[in-house]
């Protein structure tokens, strides 16, 4: 089970809620950094929305979300699947008449961006900080190499290791993605 | 056409990678306070006063937020009157 599947539901309460704890809110804030940078892009850069109604929206993204937290997600991939379907029906509302239509190709992107990002939280410690140096922050292999204390050549077998692990859990996600439903 | 992830060359991979920027941290700090107005919503139907808004603004305090416009908006959702 995924850390969204495990945030727990203690006491019901009237509104037909639950009482968060502790562990839930860290749980939670783990989600909201998960989803963060992906509901903002899709928000500002795939619907073109102006700061205000981002900011809104985004807020209302999340907030559908926690309601929804109860009961309905079971694992990580559902829960993907539901911000990627809230993001797009919170934009379109909050969309006005003249807007420009979103930009799919931008959603596609950005969808890839969130299943690469998934698939690098997956990977073994050592091969996803090193596909983080090497591509996200664009060191050197030579400075990887000192930072943690490996040979050059360990960094760069470690880094096709990653890649090789990413690619394959892409290419599962991906062939998911082509039997279920674009979301609305 | 946008090759399938699986296909695409380490280039691509790493591009995609640096894909998402971060959100505001305003926005994040926001959406991450929901489980504490949840609570705050509990203390509200205990003391059974949804629908008030001084004790809409003290279950927040409760809870270690300052009432604000849109908490006090999610407070009311969340204890089901919103």
């Amino acid at each position: 089970m995924g850390i969204e599947g495990a945030v727990s539901h203690g006491t019901a309460h009237a509104a037909g809620g639950h009482v968060p704890s502790a562990a839930d809110e860290e749980r939670w804030a783990a989600i909201v950094e998960r989803f963060a940078p992906y509901v903002h892009a899709v928000l500002v850069r795939a619907y073109g929305l102006d700061r205000q109604r981002a900011e809104e929206a985004f807020g209302e993204v999340f907030a559908r979300l926690w309601l929804h937290v109860d009961g309905v997600i079971s694992r990580n991939r559902d829960l993907g699947m539901l911000v990627r379907s809230l993001a797009r029906g919170v934009a379109a509302e909050v969309a006005a008449p003249g807007d420009p239509p979103p930009r799919d190709d931008l959603l596609r992107e950005l969808d890839d961006a969130l299943a690469v990002r998934d698939a690098l939280a997956s990977l073994p410690a050592l091969e996803r900080e090193v596909l983080v140096r090497q591509a996200v922050r664009e060191e050197e292999d030579a400075g990887i190499a000192r930072a943690l204390g490996l040979s050059v050549e360990a960094v760069a077998v470690e880094g096709s290791r990653a890649r090789r692990h990413l690619r394959e859990t892409l290419d599962s996600v991906s062939q998911e993605r082509m039997r279920a439903p674009e979301p609305g | 056409m946008i090759a399938p992830m699986g296909t695409r060359p380490d280039d691509d991979m790493d591009e995609t990678l640096r894909g998402l920027d971060p959100a505001p941290e305003p926005w994040v700090a926001r959406a991450e306070e929901l489980p504490r107005i949840q609570r705050a919503a509990e203390l509200l139907a205990q003391r059974r006063a949804i629908g008030d808004e001084t004790a809409m603004a003290d279950a927040l305090r409760d809870v270690g937020l300052e009432p604000d416009e849109a908490r006090m908006r999610a407070l009311a959702r969340l204890a089901g009157h919103g």
